[in-house]
């Protein structure tokens, strides 16, 4: 099992729910990059850059604000100091931070292992409850789309307490022109969610909530059991959610 | 402690830190965290565990720079690392300007998260830009590291005041002559040992030759213990013993009860499960090993056949059960399964509800939650057969009473035993049971070795005393007018195994219903208390105890009653109120003053009803859903129940030492509300010297007299009492003594901040020549001849007068003597869609007397609001049919954080009590007593265009949303109809 920030991984080692042979720390491997580069050909996240790094890393803000926002939410600024947004992807709770965030903006994931690299879209990379893809392999690094290519993005949340563990979560990005919604918190893993995106992206109609609940109802549900809440009540927070996002973004098409 | 298993584990890696300037290296285990690395190789105090789950934040520590939970790091990780922590601050000894302000606004009461939350602060302080600290950011900044004491918002006051932009809350400069040292906001004493992390918690304490201990849990809620495979375990190197129920019962009997009154059933079971285990996580066996890795490991490898028995999780069927049913009854013998079935009758009840214009019948269910003090609980216990002497460090709340009961459940003699608690880590009443602090005692007893165990957070939640988990039926009868005629007030509690023996929760379900009335005029009164066992966890005594569900019993009448009515809801408890004070309650115990009544007119005028409905208009007009709630309640302070831990009386010793130095050593120990500040101040008034003269010792059996302790908000009537007692006994000594010296007539000497004069002469002498005088220079012989005593030493003793243990001919005493009253009001905001409740306002007048030190007070009320705001919003241990426990970790459970810090506005107001000396009544639960209720009045206020009742917490959006749902569906229906 690999250690990079450990924020997660610790506590679920201490409290025995894994219990793996080996933890193979990786923080001092120089070929994984703490760094992030902003160009028009991609914007490219290193496995070591915390999520503070990230946050705040120059020009993010302005491109990906959708990096900036799940960042911020995030849990609290130790962790943020120490955790990664790889691991945070990694690790691929349905209601973490940056599964979301990357889905939305139609990440590549690249990875090494024994076999040789690969490149893995985002669409393909969750494969359950904190589960992944990656099968003996190390991520080099996630890219998403250069900054000619990404328009409107945003991340919103809402749990019990502001950076709680959050009930549900929402990236929304605009990627070569369409939007895409990437929905937490439902499923054993994060989803995208066209449909919404189709409600969202039509601004003759206006998106309410009942028009989101249309769209989100159409399509199949694996509830993760977390004890906040039925799947109609996520769903309706989602749709809440996607309604202040809306707005959002046809202020920002206006 | 770490608990991270693996099968490499003994290989261990050498690693090298700078810590706080110092190089520290050590031997460490791969999966040894860097808390530990830091309090046992670098031998730090400062860095805390409070969750080891990433939680709490309360090891939060610095590591080349940047801010980390050090239970979220291994050691090897931060190999040649710069660490600094909390130790490091006050670097040339003088604490810092965020430590001193930390210290003048307040911002901490037991301490136990100071150590984090400073790193935390003083990394916002660096980080910060040029423009001012927002509250947002400083709660970015702080939301990682949780308080169960404060409430937070004088935290977040103390690092505006660091930066340099608001004013300390403690009073500055000297007291002036003629001025009283109590009534000022005298910043703490104990801070400044627990701002520089050095305060002593009993983990900061180690002995050579000690074991750790690991418990065991159960993994059923009910079964029969068929088998406990132990040699796996035994066999690990380093374990040096595994303990099962067969073991410790060769040197424990039964748990002492800490209640043994009104006819209450106990259960005379041992601290840990012999033949059949009654809950989930209680103990099976214990592990005794080297350090707590191998403990944790060892423990693992302990096999346990169970064969299951029916398990109770519903208190409603569990009520119901009688000997027809012996399998569904947790202790058959005794015939039900009710710890006490507590009813009550006066007046003409079933006539009045008769012949009532109106009845209100509301219900009301609280899910279960607990104290969850930062501090776990811990013990290190070293029994000594050769000197037969037993000395037992704890985090309890009642150092005496745990001497008796351990004297009485290990029969040995109460002589042998010394308990010592030194600082402890927040408590809430969750520390006032006992029952796995008999375990390391049962070991060492056993093993002849000192054993240390400190309870995990984990554990805590699973076993530790849980408390609310009521359910509350509330029946009023009214006349047109809103006069309530006649009152009916059932409550059940679920209190787990036990509420009276282990643990002391069993007075909450019966203080919900004797003071069902609250403050109002209702002479037919009927009420049952119940308290049905289930297979979970014991019910301890948490803040409010009770007196929580007695003032929902009488406010949700109040409000509905004058909704349904068309009154106004000022008007009705108006029409309420008593005509006059003293009012002897139905149930019999007597509200000596008018305060709680006229806290709520003084508090019904401030928070501007006019403007409020206006709001609430206008927000309404916008799709908003706004609303408010004021009520009136009385905190019955100083429990004295006969035949329980909660005695009636307390002690103080006071001696005045040849240096002119004065030790108080008090009954009371130290959660954190600053009794070694305040009795120094109250001290330092009566004997007429300076307060940092004045030391305040405490916790340590075998250093005062008995003392009972720190519960239901007694400390400023008992132990100043006591320490008023002694004081009065002493000053004449000391005027004495200082008239020879000032060779003057004793009527003509006067004292003031340590120093005596006669105004004849205008002589002075000092407190430390007056008492050398005394002890050595000529001594007491001649500076005492013909005084009472030649010691300048005394024990005080306080009973409350107004405590009445004589019960009249229905059983009606009065085991609370005070009745501090206040009131409170709530603004909230609801959000029709999500169901999130935003709380938007408190505000909160009291009446405890006279008030000791404002800035204290005030941070336990904003401390108890906060907690019982956590409680009415989020916080909940939630079982399923088996009996095992959902809730696992603390972000689980739901603790407050400071984004939740609710902007809370306090007031006083002191009618001085009768019957204390300083004029002080208790003080320490307001918060938890109408926080619920003001929180779900003021809801069903905002929602009342949709009909909306709440019947049960906590306010979960899910919950809410759901009302709100079912109110439209149901007014659709009506609608189409
Ligand atoms: S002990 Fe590390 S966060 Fe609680
Ligand atoms: S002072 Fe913060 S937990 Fe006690």
């Amino acid at each position: 099992m690999v250690l990079n920030g450990g924020q997660a991984i610790i506590p679920t080692l201490r409290m025995r729910v894994v219990n793996p042979l080996a933890l193979v720390d990786i923080k001092g491997i120089p070929e994984l990059s703490s760094t992030v580069e902003v160009a028009d050909t991609g914007i490219r996240v290193g496995p070591r850059v915390t999520i503070d790094r990230l946050m705040n890393w120059p020009g993010i803000a302005e491109v990906a604000p959708v990096l900036r926002e799940a960042g911020a939410a995030l849990a609290d600024a130790q962790i943020r100091a120490q955790g990664t947004a790889v691991g945070s992807l990694c690790w691929a709770d349905p209601r973490a931070n940056y599964p979301v965030a990357f889905l939305a903006l139609k990440a590549v994931v690249s990875a090494v292992g024994s076999k040789g690299r690969r490149d893995i879209e985002i669409d393909d990379f969750f494969a359950g409850y904190r589960a992944n893809v990656l099968q003996d392999e190390l991520v080099m690094s996630v890219t998403c789309p250069g900054t000619t290519r990404l328009g409107f993005s945003t991340y919103r949340e809402f749990s019990r307490q502001i950076n709680d563990v959050c009930i549900v979560n929402i990236a929304v990005s605009e990627v070569d022109g369409e939007l895409r919604v990437a929905v937490g918190g439902l499923d054993k893993r994060p989803q995208l969610v066209p449909s919404a995106a189709g409600v969202m992206a039509n601004l003759e109609e206006p998106a309410t909530s009942e028009a989101f609940m249309a769209a989100l109802s159409t399509r199949p549900v694996a509830p993760i059991e977390d004890g906040q809440g039925s799947p109609e009540f996520k769903l309706a927070l989602i749709a809440e959610l996607l309604v202040e996002i809306a707005a959002e973004y046809r202020e920002a098409k206006a | 402690m770490t608990n991270i298993s693996g099968t490499n584990n003994s290989d261990l890696i050498a690693v090298q830190m700078e810590v706080n300037g110092k190089t520290v290296s050590g031997n460490v285990e791969g999966r040894t965290l860097l808390v530990d690395f830091l309090r046992k190789d670098a031998n730090l105090r400062g860095p805390r565990i409070g969750c080891e789950e990433g939680a709490c934040g309360a090891c939060t520590v610095d590591v080349g720079g940047q801010l980390t939970k050090s239970c979220l790091r291994l050691a090897v990780e931060c190999d040649g690392a710069t660490v600094r922590t909390v130790e490091a601050l006050a670097e040339n000894g003088e604490l810092t300007t965020l430590q001193r302000a930390f210290r003048d606004c307040h911002a901490l009461q037991c301490g136990f998260c100071t150590s984090g939350m400073l790193m935390s602060a003083e990394a916002l302080l660096r980080d910060r830009g040029p423009e001012p600290l927002t509250d947002k950011q400083i709660k970015l900044g702080l939301g990682g590291n949780y308080c169960r004491c404060t409430g937070y918002s004088n935290i977040i006051r103390a690092i505006k005041v660091a930066a340099g932009e608001a004013e300390p809350l403690a009073d500055a400069g000297d007291v002036l002559a003629g001025e009283s040292h109590v009534g000022r906001s005298t910043s703490r004493k104990e801070d400044d040992r627990l701002l520089r992390g050095n305060a002593n918690y009993v983990d900061n304490f180690t002995m050579p030759g000690m074991l750790h201990m690991t418990i065991v849990p159960s993994t059923q809620a009910h079964a029969r213990i068929l088998n406990i495979d132990v040699t796996q375990a035994k066999s690990m190197p380093g374990v040096a013993a595994v303990l099962t129920g067969a073991d410790i019962a060769k040197v424990c009997g039964p748990m002492s009860p800490t209640m043994d009154a009104f006819g209450f059933k106990l259960p005379r079971r041992m601290p840990i499960a012999d033949e059949k285990t009654i809950f989930f996580g209680e103990p099976v066996a214990l592990v005794l090993a080297e350090t707590p890795e191998i403990a944790e490991d060892a423990a693992a490898r302990v096999f346990v056949d169970y064969d299951p028995l029916p398990v109770i999780t519903d208190p409603e069927t569990s009520a119901t059960r009688t000997s027809d049913e012996p399998e569904f009854l947790l202790y058959p013998e005794w015939g039900d399964n009710l710890q006490t079935h507590y009813p009550f009758t006066i007046g003409e009840v079933d006539e009045s509800f008769e012949t009532a214009h109106l009845v209100m019948d509301e219900v009301f269910s609280s899910q279960r939650y607990s104290a969850q003090p930062m501090e776990t609980r811990g013990v290190l216990a070293s029994w000594d057969s050769d000197q037969h002497s037993l000395i037992v460090r704890a985090s309890v709340q009642i150092p005496h009473q745990f001497r008796m009961f351990i004297s009485k459940t290990f029969g040995i003699p109460e002589t042998d035993i010394q308990v010592l608690t030194g600082d402890i880590g927040g408590g809430f009443g969750g520390k006032l049971g006992v029952d796995a602090e008999y375990l390391p005692v049962a070991a060492t007893r056993i093993l002849g070795r000192p054993v240390k165990w400190i309870e995990p957070r984990s554990s805590w939640t699973r076993a530790g005393p849980h408390a609310r988990d009521f359910r509350l039926r509330t029946r009023g009868a009214f006349d047109a007018d809103g006069k309530l005629l006649a009152m009916d007030v059932h409550v059940l509690s679920d209190i787990g195994c036990d509420g009276a023996e282990r643990a002391g929760g069993l007075g909450m379900p019966i203080n919900g219903s004797v003071y069902g009335s609250s403050i109002y005029d209702v002479s037919n009164y009927r009420m049952l208390a119940q308290a049905a066992v289930t297979n979970k966890p014991p019910y301890g005594a948490y803040r409010g105890y009770g007196k929580d569900i007695a003032n929902l019993a009488s406010e949700l009448l109040m409000e509905r009653a004058a909704e349904k009515l068309g009154i106004n809801r000022v008007d009705i408890r108006e029409r309420n109120f008593p005509e006059s004070f003293p009012y002897r309650i139905a149930t019999g115990p007597t509200i000596e003053d008018s305060s709680s009544r006229d806290c709520y007119r003084k508090l019904v005028d401030k928070i501007d009803i006019p403007s409020l409905e206006q709001e609430k208009a206008v927000a309404q007009a916008n799709g908003k859903y706004i609303g408010y709630s004021i009520v009136p309640y009385i905190e019955p302070a100083g429990a004295a129940f006969p035949g329980t831990m909660f005695q009636s009386y307390e002690s103080a010793s006071v001696r005045v030492n040849s240096d002119g130095t004065v030790r108080v050593f008090t009954g009371m120990t130290s959660l954190g509300q600053g009794i070694e500040t305040v009795y120094a101040q109250v001290a330092a008034d009566l004997l007429g010297c300076r307060p940092d003269q004045v030391r305040v010792k405490f916790g340590d059996t075998n250093e005062g007299p008995f003392g009972s302790g720190t519960y239901s908000s007694r400390g400023a009537m008992y132990a100043v009492g006591a320490i008023e007692a002694a004081a009065a006994k002493i000053l004449p000594r000391m005027k004495l003594a200082a008239s020879r010296i000032l060779k003057c007539d004793i009527g003509d000497v006067s004292v003031e901040n340590g120093v005596f004069t006669t105004p004849s002469t205008n002589e002075t002498c000092t407190y430390e020549e007056v008492a050398y005088s005394v002890y050595f220079q000529p001594g007491s012989g001649i500076m005492l001849e013909g005084a009472d005593s030649s010691l300048l030493e005394e024990i005080g003793t306080y009973l409350h007068p107004d405590v009445s243990w004589e019960f009249d001919e229905l059983g009606r005493g009065q085991l609370y003597p005070a009745n501090p009253g206040g009131a409170q009001a709530a603004k909230v905001e609801v959000n029709i869609k999500t169901g999130r409740v935003k709380i938007l306002k408190l505000w909160l007048i009291s009446d405890h007397g006279t008030v000791l030190n404002p800035m204290l007070l005030d941070g336990q009320i904003m401390g108890s609001v906060m907690q019982q705001l956590g409680g009415t919003m989020f916080e909940e241990i939630a079982y399923d049919n088996a009996g095992k426990p959902h809730t696992k970790t603390m972000k689980d459970y739901g603790m407050p954080s400071i984004w939740s810090t609710p902007d809370l506005e306090i007031e006083h107001m002191q009618t001085r009590s009768k019957a204390t000396a300083t004029g002080a009544k208790g003080a320490g639960e307001d918060g938890s007593i109408a926080t619920t209720t003001t929180i779900v009045l003021a809801v069903e206020d905002a929602l009342r265009p949709l009909g909306v009742k709440i019947s049960s917490s906590p306010l979960t959006p899910a919950r809410v949303l759901d009302l709100i749902n079912r109110a439209q569906g149901e007014s659709k229906l009506e609608n189409n109809k």
